[in-house]
């Protein structure tokens, strides 16, 4: 009697986790995921997936894996449990479906925009969605095509009866409406300024104190330059040193130049990022993923 | 004289930094170049300063990529006089107690802040 109840109470102490069911474990993986713990989660669905038999609920579970992985910024992971999905025999049509908008996804975060259209393209072969619109426009935008996602989205907005879709088609609709009015500055007004007064290029971007920079050092260099020389003139040695300080001074100038473009450059680019981080936030949520 | 100086200050000009890829046949292989095998007097001198003078030194680059590994990357991709003058850009012109207002923060991996300009050589 003694043995057998031991047994049981060793039993439970050591493998109780191993005794949850699909079902806790589906649960307990969802909780993760809420937690934004997403790596744990994907364990669990790892192990749910070992020991699961159908190849539909096997692909339903890569889903969730796939998801995670494009959460936590891991695309190309993300991209070969998909291709799993896709080659797996037995999978509905529904699920695959699904899969070709995360696959888009996952080449949206790599910034392979060629390769996201081809998958939603894919998608059509199954079935002609919305939410296959919704991610076609969200593409179009971040190559810049403003315009022509902005006539994507405006299709959608007559024609769709889904009400989540088109509360993200509409949020989407006003961010591309943002990202066509930023005026971004341009890169060669920017140089040209810096090249006739250093530091204005800078200055034209919005970055004074770099402007202020550029132009005391090149100045600087400059004078330096200028004192060099006229003392190197009345010694009738040569010039070396005026030789290194004009090549020093160039440099400042040609770096005073390059940083204005860049800069620039940079500044715009930061500007598109700044709407685009929540574009890509809001098409995540359209694809949504069959329960567990 | 002036002549020379002129040559002079070309010649940084002539030391490119872009590596070559492809062969001039197509599937022709090409032997892999590393920084030891192509003495670059760009990138020597800044890996000179990461073995010797920077880890002694009490100041710290602001920004998320380092300065000097920001310099490697940027003699890589544009050469020796290009790099320098990036280099001359972040460091003189670009560091100062106002970046905070230009460039966002970024957490890295050490758990330290820094400012991050990544995609500044890129973009």
């Amino acid at each position: 009697m003694l043995k057998s109840v031991s047994f049981i109470f060793f039993f439970f102490t050591f493998f109780s986790s191993d005794l949850l069911l699909a079902q806790d474990k589906a649960g307990f993986a969802d909780d993760l995921y809420k937690q934004q713990d997403y790596f744990r989660a994907i364990s669990v669905w790892k192990e749910m997936k070992y020991f699961e038999s159908t190849p539909e609920r096997k692909s339903q579970i890569d889903l969730w894996i796939a998801e995670s992985y494009l959460k936590s910024s891991k695309p190309v992971q993300a991209t070969y449990h998909i291709s799993e999905i896709l080659n797996r025999e037995g999978t509905t049509a529904d699920t695959k479906l699904t899969a070709y908008f995360l696959l888009a996804r996952s080449y949206q975060d790599q910034s392979n925009f060629i390769m996201a259209r081809t998958a939603i393209e894919e998608s059509r072969e199954i079935e002609i969605t919305e939410t296959g619109f919704l991610l076609n426009a969200s593409f179009l935008a971040e190559e810049g095509r403003y315009e022509e996602a902005k006539e994507e989205l405006s299709k959608l907005r007559s024609s769709s009866g889904d009400s989540l879709i088109l509360r993200i088609s509409a949020q989407l609709f006003d961010l591309v409406s943002e990202l066509l009015q930023i005026e971004p500055k341009s890169e060669v007004t920017a140089g040209l300024f810096s090249a006739f007064i250093p530091g204005s290029g800078q200055a034209y971007t919005g970055h004074w104190i770099d402007g202020l920079n550029a132009f005391g050092m090149t100045a600087l260099f400059g004078f330096g330059t200028w004192a060099v020389w006229k003392a190197e003139k009345t010694n009738h040695e040569g010039y070396p040193l005026t030789a290194t300080f004009s090549a020093a001074t160039g440099l400042f100038y040609y770096a005073n130049i390059l940083g204005a473009v860049k800069t620039t450059r940079f500044a715009n680019k930061r500007l598109e990022e700044k709407k685009l981080v929540p574009l890509r936030k809001l098409v995540s949520g359209a694809v949504v993923l069959p329960a567990l | 004289m002036l002549s020379r100086i002129f040559i002079f200050l070309l010649l940084p000009l002539s030391v490119s930094g872009q590596p070559i890829t492809e062969g001039w046949e197509p599937g022709e292989s090409l032997p892999a170049f590393s920084d030891s095998s192509v003495f670059n007097p760009g990138i020597a001198l800044v890996k000179f300063y990461q073995a010797q003078i920077g880890p002694n030194s009490v100041t710290r680059c602001p920004y998320y990529t380092s300065c000097s590994n920001f310099t490697l990357n940027a003699i890589r991709k544009y050469g020796v006089l290009t790099g320098f003058a990036f280099f001359i850009d972040r460091a003189w012109y670009r560091e100062h107690d106002s970046m905070y207002f230009y460039y966002s923060l970024r957490v890295r991996q050490d758990g330290i802040l820094k400012l991050d300009d990544e995609g500044y050589l890129t973009y």
